[in-house]
C-alpha cells in the first residue's frame, strides 16, 4: 500500500530533478498512558498518530514538508512545500549538502523483541490493579506521604523509510516504561523519592516484561520509608568531596556532559540557535588524541543493546544502528554523525569518518537530527560495596532531581534526591538536598573507579530536547556506579 | 487547514457521536497547526522545515470516572476509534472522590482588542523569509559578526466542544525571529522578536538590537573572574529576556493549582501573603493587547485577567476545572493542552509592572561591581518548594563597575533563591514583550512582558572558565 503512496512522491522527484529524497511514513503510532495518583486515576490516554515527512535535497540545500493526515491528496502540496523550501535554501547555501555514500538496504526490517505485547496480552485493567496495588504499598509505607504517583506508558509505532537511492526499511518498535513516586511533607520540608528512576521512571524497548522486570512492589514501601527519613535528615554538607554517584544520576550526567557535546551538528553549530553548541568545536583537530576523561572512562553509543530505549534497527536516514567507541581509555575517539556532517567532518579534517546511525526525528513532522541512542560508561571492576569499602571520606548521591549546563557543554550542576555520608568505608547518615556542580574536563578526568558489569544499569531518558521545532527524543545511558576525586557538592536548599 | 466553519461542522458531528455512547458527559478539541520555520547557523542554511498537524483529543465523564483519547487520523473510521477508546478509558478503574463538571456555558468570544489571525502570516512561501535571513547575514557580516538565526512563521485553528455547552472556534497565526550573533574573542550576543502578524515585525530592529550587545562585548577586553572554589555575591542588571526566564520557570512552580495544592510550590500555604518584593506586581492575562491573544484556555474557558502577585503578596493561583473540583476552587482558564494536562494548570500569558528605571539609569548606579546579563542557559528547578534555580549567563554577560561597563565576562552560573531575590530588586525599567517559542507541540498564543531589574547579592557558584566562544 505504501509503495503506491511513496511512488507518487518519487514520480515528482524524478520530474523535478531533486538530488536526493527520502520519504518517511508513519502508519501507525499507539500510546497508552496510565498514571494513578493518591489512589485515583489520574490520566488514563489512548493515543493514535499516523503521519509523513518528506525530506528533499534540491540545489544543495534541504527542504522538509510533513503532514499529518496520511492522504494521497496531501501528497502533491507537501511534496511542492519541501521543494519550494530547499530552493528557496538553496540562495543562501554557502557550503552545498553533500551526502557520505552509505550501502543501499533493499529490504531492511527490525522488530523490537517483545515476549508480552503490553497492547494485546496485557489489558488495561490488569495495569490499573498494578498501579493502585503500588499505590497502597506507598501509602501504607509512611504517614508524611502526602502525593503518592505510579505509571505506566506504552508505545508501539511502525515506522516506514524509503529513499531515492533505493532503501526501503521497516520498523515496529515497541516501548514499555513504568515508575512511582511519592513526597513527603512537614511542615516547610518536602522531599521526593521515586524508582526505578525520577521523572516516571524507567523505560525500555522491550514489551510487557520490562514492566514486571522491575519489581516495582518491591521498592514501594522503601521509597516511602526513605522521603521520610529524608525530611529529618542532615543537609548535604558544603566542600570538596569524592563522590560516588550511581547509576541512575550518572546516566545524566553523561547525557548532558558528553551526549551532546559530541553531536557532530552541534559541534559545527548548527544548533546555536537553540541547544547551543560544543566546546569540541574548539578541539576537533585533537579528535583521536584529546583527553576526556580519566583511563577509567570507556564511553560507547550502541543502538543494538537488547531493551535499552535508543536501541532500533535503522537510523531516519537508512543508516544500519550500529555500535560505536566514544571515548576509550580517556580519550574522545567517536562522534555522533550524520551522512552530511561525516562528509563535512572528512573534509575539514582529512580523515575517512562514516555515519554511524544516529540521524532520528522524533515523528514523522519533524526533520532527523543527531540524536543520541544509547550512550553507556562501559563497566569496570568489582562491587559498589568494594568502591565504598574503598573510599574513606566522601558522598554517594543517588536519582536525579535536577540538571542544567552551558550551552557548550563545560560548567554544569546537578541535584540528587538522595545522598549518603560515606566514611571510612561504610554508608554513613543520609544526606538530604544533595547538589553538585563541576566542569566537564575536570570532573570526568577526576573518575578513578567505574564498578564492575554485576552493578550495571540501563535507564530510558524519553525527553531529551533538541531542534527548532522541538523535538523529544528517547534514547538511553547505562552505568555503574563511578567515583570522582574533589568535587564540589553542596546543598539544593536556597 | 480546515476552515473555521468546518472545524464547527467536525466538532458538531464528532460531539453527536460521543453522546451516543452512553457518557454523562464528554468534550472534543480540534487543534491545527501549520507552520514553517527556517534556520541558519554560522551564516548557513540549515535544515528548515515545514509541518501541518491536525490534532483530535476527546474527553468522556461516566460517573466519577473520566478518560481521554487522542488521533490525527481524521478519516470516519479514525473517528469512530477514537470516540470508542475514549469511552472505553472513561468506565475502566475505580470512582474518583471528585466530581467532575467540564466547564459551560461558553459560545461567544467578546471582541478581541485587536486583530490575532493574519493571512500574511501563515503564507509559508519561504522565498521572502529566506531573502529576510539573508539580510540579517549580510548586516551582521558588515559588523564583523556571524549569524545563527531562526525565523519561525505560522497559524492555527482551536476549536472546543463540550456537553456542558461550550462550543468555540478561534484562529491566530504568530512569527517570531531569534539571532545570535557570534564573533572573534567570545563575542555572542542575542536578540529576539515575535508578532501576529508578519508586516509588524521588524528584523532590522532585532538584528540592530544585538550587534549593539556585540559592539558593547567588543568595545573592551574580556575581564577574568575569580571562581576558585568559593561562591561569590553580585549585584546584577538583568534584560527582559533573563527576567522572562525567571519568571517562566516561578510561574510553573509556583503559581501551578497542582503544585500549589500538592504542597510542593514555594508558595503553598502563603496566599494573602507577602512573597516578594513590594515592587513586585504580576498578572495573567490573556486577553491584554500588550501580549499575544489568547481567547480562551484548552477546556474553552476565556480568559481573563488574574493578579498573581499584588505588590509583592500572593493573590492567586491557577486552576483547570479538574484541580478545581478536586480542591474546590474555579477554574481559572489555565488549562494546559492535553498532553500537558497532567502536569496542572500554569499562567502563560504572563505581565509584570514594569518601574522608572532605564538600563542606563541602572548602570550608572552600579558602583560596585554588578553583572549584566542579557539570558540564561538551561535554567532549570533546583528546589521547587523554596524556588531555588540554577542556570549559566549566555550571549552577553559583562562586568560593570564605576556607572560604567568594564567589559564582557565568561558565562556565569548562577545558584539563587529567586523568590527572596525578588525581595532585592532595587530598579525597575519599562516591560517588554518577550517570546522564543520552542514549538515541541502546537502553536498557542502565549507570551511574556517583563521589565529589566536590577537586583542586589545574586549568589553565583562557579563560571565557565574563559570567555566562551
Amino acid at each position: 500500500m505504501w509503495q503506491k503512496f511513496s511512488s507518487k512522491i518519487f514520480d515528482l522527484a524524478r520530474k523535478h530533478k531533486v538530488e536526493y529524497i527520502d520519504v518517511r511514513i508513519i502508519p501507525r503510532h499507539e500510546e497508552e498512558i496510565i498514571l494513578v495518583k493518591n489512589g485515583e486515576i489520574h490520566e488514563l490516554v489512548k493515543s493514535e498518530k499516523s503521519g509523513f515527512g518528506i525530506r528533499i535535497l534540491k540545489g544543495g540545500a534541504w527542504g522538509f514538508a510533513s503532514s499529518s493526515r496520511l492522504e494521497e491528496n496531501e501528497i502533491d502540496e507537501r511534496f511542492e512545500s519541501a521543494l519550494d523550501l530547499a530552493r528557496a535554501s538553496s540562495k543562501m547555501q554557502r557550503r552545498p549538502v553533500r551526502l557520505f555514500p552509505v550501502p543501499v538496504i533493499s529490504h531492511g526490517f527490525y522488530k523490537t523483541p517483545v515476549l508480552k505485547d503490553p497492547f494485546k496480552d496485557v489489558s488495561i485493567q490488569e495495569k490499573i490493579n498494578t498501579l493502585l496495588k503500588l499505590d497502597e504499598l506507598m501509602k501504607q509505607s509512611s504517614a508524611r506521604v502526602n502525593v503518592r504517583e505510579s505509571n505506566m506508558t506504552f508505545s508501539k509505532i511502525n515506522k516506514i523509510l524509503m529513499n531515492s537511492e533505493g532503501s526501503f526499511i521497516e520498523q515496529e518498535l515497541v516501548e514499555s516504561g513504568a515508575g512511582m513516586e511519592v513526597i513527603a511533607v512537614s511542615g516547610e520540608e518536602v522531599q521526593k523519592r521515586s524508582y526505578p528512576n525520577s521523572f516516571r521512571g524507567n523505560i525500555g524497548t522491550a514489551g510487557y516484561e520490562f514492566i514486571e522486570s522491575l519489581r516495582l512492589e518491591d521498592h514501594a514501601v522503601r521509597i516511602g520509608e526513605e522521603a521520610e527519613a529524608l525530611l529529618y535528615a542532615d543537609p548535604c554538607p558544603e566542600g570538596e568531596k569524592d563522590l560516588i554517584l550511581m547509576p541512575d544520576q550518572l546516566c545524566l550526567q553523561i547525557h548532558e556532559s558528553i551526549g551532546h557535546a559530541i553531536e557532530l551538528d552541534r559541534i559545527f553549530g548548527s544548533e546555536l540557535t537553540y541547544a547551543g553548541g560544543s566546546f569540541l568545536a574548539d578541539h576537533l583537530k585533537e579528535f583521536g588524541s584529546f583527553r576526556y576523561g580519566s583511563k577509567r572512562v570507556n564511553v560507547v553509543s550502541d543502538p543494538t543493546l537488547s531493551e535499552a530505549l535508543g536501541s532500533f534497527g535503522y537510523d531516519d536516514e537508512a543508516v544500519a544502528a550500529q555500535k560505536t567507541d566514544i571515548i576509550r581509555e580517556g580519550v574522545w575517539v567517536g562522534l555522533l554523525s550524520s551522512r552530511e556532517t561525516c562528509e563535512e567532518l572528512n573534509e575539514v579534517t582529512g580523515k575517512s569518518i562514516s555515519p554511524n546511525g544516529c540521524m532520528r526525528a522524533s515523528h514523522s513532522n519533524r526533520i532527523p537530527l543527531i540524536r543520541m541512542t544509547n550512550l553507556n560508561l562501559e563497566p569496570g571492576s568489582g562491587s559498589l560495596n568494594e568502591l565504598l569499602s574503598e573510599t574513606r571520606d566522601g558522598i554517594l548521591m543517588e536519582t536525579n532531581v535536577s540538571w542544567s549546563i552551558d550551552d557548550l557543554r563545560k560548567n554544569f550542576s546537578f541535584g540528587a534526591e538522595i545522598g549518603w555520608e560515606i566514611k571510612k568505608g561504610k554508608k554513613a547518615r543520609m544526606l538530604k538536598n544533595p547538589l553538585y556542580t563541576g566542569m566537564t574536563v575536570n570532573f570526568w578526568n577526576s573518575c578513578d573507579a567505574v564498578c564492575g558489569p554485576s552493578e550495571w544499569r540501563s535507564y530510558g531518558t524519553p525527553n531529551c530536547g533538541k531542534g527548532l521545532p522541538g523535538q523529544a527524543m528517547h534514547v538511553g545511558h547505562g552505568a555503574s556506579p563511578a567515583r570522582f576525586r574533589k568535587v564540589k557538592v553542596g546543598s539544593r536548599k536556597g | 487547514m480546515k476552515t473555521v466553519d468546518q472545524i464547527r461542522e467536525f466538532l458538531t458531528d464528532s460531539l453527536a457521536k460521543l453522546r451516543k455512547t452512553g457518557i454523562d458527559q464528554g468534550e472534543i478539541l480540534y487543534w491545527e497547526t501549520e507552520s514553517g520555520t527556517l534556520r541558519t547557523f554560522l551564516n548557513r542554511m540549515g535544515p528548515s522545515v515545514t509541518s501541518r498537524d491536525a490534532d483530535v483529543y476527546m474527553t468522556a465523564i461516566v460517573g466519577k470516572k473520566h478518560g481521554q483519547a487522542h488521533t490525527t487520523d481524521l478519516s470516519h473510521e479514525g473517528l469512530d476509534r477514537v470516540i470508542h477508546n475514549c469511552y472505553e478509558n472513561a468506565v475502566y478503574g475505580n470512582d474518583s472522590e471528585t466530581v467532575f463538571c467540564l466547564p459551560g456555558t461558553y459560545k461567544e468570544l467578546p471582541p478581541f482588542k485587536k486583530k490575532i489571525f493574519f493571512e500574511s502570516t501563515l503564507d509559508l512561501s519561504p522565498e521572502k523569509n529566506v531573502d529576510t535571513l539573508h539580510k540579517i547575514s549580510e548586516e551582521s557580516k558588515k559588523n564583523g559578526l556571524t549569524c545563527s538565526a531562526r525565523l519561525m512563521t505560522g497559524g492555527a485553528r482551536l476549536g472546543i466542544a463540550n456537553t456542558s455547552g461550550t462550543f468555540l472556534v478561534t484562529e491566530y497565526t504568530e512569527v517570531s525571529l531569534s539571532l545570535i550573533l557570534t564573533g572573534d574573542n567570545g563575542v555572542s550576543a542575542y536578540a529576539s522578536d515575535a508578532s501576529e502578524n508578519i508586516e509588524f515585525l521588524d528584523p532590522g530592529k532585532v538584528v540592530q538590537e544585538a550587534i549593539q550587545n556585540a559592539e558593547r562585548q567588543k568595545l573592551r577586553p574580556p575581564v577574568e573572574l575569580d571562581f576558585s572554589g568559593k561562591e561569590t555575591f553580585f549585584d546584577v542588571i538583568l534584560e527582559p529576556y533573563a527576567v522572562a526566564e525567571w519568571i517562566e520557570i516561578l510561574a510553573s512552580i509556583g503559581f501551578n493549582g497542582l503544585l500549589f495544592e500538592e504542597g510542593e510550590s514555594f508558595l503553598s500555604g502563603k496566599m494573602n501573603q507577602k512573597v516578594v518584593g513590594d515592587n513586585i506586581s504580576l498578572f495573567d492575562d490573556g486577553s491584554d493587547p500588550g501580549g499575544f491573544i489568547a481567547p480562551f484556555d484548552f477546556e474553552g474557558v476565556p480568559k481573563e485577567k488574574k493578579v498573581l502577585f499584588d505588590r509583592g503578596v500572593l493573590r492567586s493561583v491557577c486552576y483547570d476545572s479538574f484541580l478545581g473540583a478536586k480542591y474546590g476552587k474555579r477554574t481559572s482558564g489555565h488549562a494546559l493542552s492535553p498532553f500537558e494536562k497532567s502536569y496542572g494548570a500554569i499562567p502563560r500569558n504572563l505581565f509584570m509592572e514594569g518601574g522608572p528605571s532605564s538600563l542606563g539609569e541602572m548602570i550608572a548606579s552600579s558602583i560596585r561591581p554588578t553583572i549584566y546579563i542579557t539570558r540564561f542557559h538551561y535554567t532549570n528547578v533546583v528546589n521547587p518548594k523554596e524556588g531555588v534555580l540554577t542556570g549559566m549567563t549566555k550571549d552577553g554577560t559583562f562586568l560593570v563597575q564605576n556607572g560604567k561597563f568594564s567589559g564582557p565576562v565568561s558565562n556565569l552560573r548562577f545558584l539563587e533563591n529567586i523568590p527572596k531575590a525578588l525581595c532585592r530588586v532595587t530598579h525597575l525599567g519599562q516591560s517588554r514583550r518577550v517570546h522564543d517559542p520552542v514549538g515541541y507541540g502546537g502553536l498557542f498564543p502565549e507570551s511574556m512582558a517583563v521589565p529589566p531589574l536590577k537586583i542586589e547579592k545574586v549568589r553565583f557558584i562557579g563560571s565557565s572558565g574563559n570567555l566562551a566562544r
